[in-house]
């Protein structure tokens, strides 16, 4: 039979007659169920950069926390900080996992969610970079101690007062061994 | 042992109560010693300070050991300063 709008509008008018009539039942339209793994890599899709940043903060403020914690016996934990770079290095892939699900075109996130993913895995980013600036880059930035008293040169005589204002001449020293060491202070 | 930092008297006097010194820390505010030993680090638009330093001085005031660490982080262990003031006559 060919399609006509005039037909079209008689069969929807019967269909709606019929309807009404009860003689014909429409079943309610039902949403096919989504299978129960996609459902999962949603969650997961947003979870990446939660924990992404999680790690990240987890391995910064640790790092600090224990470097305020000034306990001889974990210097070592410090000066080689694999655990916080191994920590750090795990947030990182999270943050880009997140960050790729966000951006990848498809899959049913919303707006909303791909937005927040990307603030997180971009913060994470930026708190990973600054952390390894800070420990493989800021560290660093010392002047060269070009004018520092070479192995076998007397050391420079001065005189400075104690924490509890007592002078120390460098000189009253002569005869035994001295330990002189430099810190930078504003503790 | 001898300390020397650019904090003054007070601050150390509280730093050496806080974290129970039991060694001499020198205030050294105008850098007059951290000069003399060549160590001042200008920081930008901050206070000058030391860069971390630690010398071995002998009984007749000989400098025997240093160690000018390249990164501030890295200080030279105890194990190691020991080893060195065992080295000394």
């Amino acid at each position: 039979m060919p399609l006509s709008s005039a037909g079209l509008s008689a069969a929807s008018s019967k269909l709606a007659a019929e309807t009404e009539a009860g003689k014909l039942e429409i079943a309610p339209f039902t949403r096919p169920a989504s299978p129960a793994s996609t459902q999962v890599v949603e969650r997961r899709g947003n979870l990446a950069p939660v924990l992404g940043l999680v790690a990240g903060l987890i391995a910064v403020v640790g790092y600090f926390a224990l470097v305020l914690r000034q306990d001889p016996d974990l210097t070592s934990m410090l000066e080689t900080p694999l655990l916080f770079l191994g920590i750090l290095a795990a947030g990182v892939v999270l943050s880009l996992v997140g960050l790729r699900r966000a951006l990848s075109p498809g899959g049913r996130a919303g707006t909303l969610a791909r937005g927040f993913a990307v603030v997180l895995g971009v913060a994470n980013l930026a708190l990973s970079a600054l952390f390894c600036w800070y420990l493989f880059g800021y560290s660093y930035r010392l002047p060269a101690a070009v004018a520092a008293p070479a192995l076998g040169s007397p050391a420079p005589a001065f005189t400075a007062a104690d924490q509890t204002g007592e002078p120390f001449d460098l000189a009253s020293q002569r005869g035994r061994n001295l330990l002189l060491v430099f810190y930078r202070g504003f503790w | 042992m001898v300390a020397v930092v650019v904090d003054p008297v007070e601050r150390n006097a509280e730093v050496a109560d806080e974290l129970a010194l039991d060694y001499r820390i020198l205030a050294d505010p105008e850098l007059k010693v951290i000069d003399a030993y060549g160590l001042r680090h200008e920081r930008d638009g901050d206070t000058p300070i030391a860069r971390p330093a630690t010398f071995l001085i002998d009984a007749q005031g000989v400098v025997r050991w240093r160690e000018l660490t390249d990164n501030y982080r890295l200080r030279p262990h105890p194990e190691e300063i020991l080893a060195r003031i065992d080295e000394l006559p």
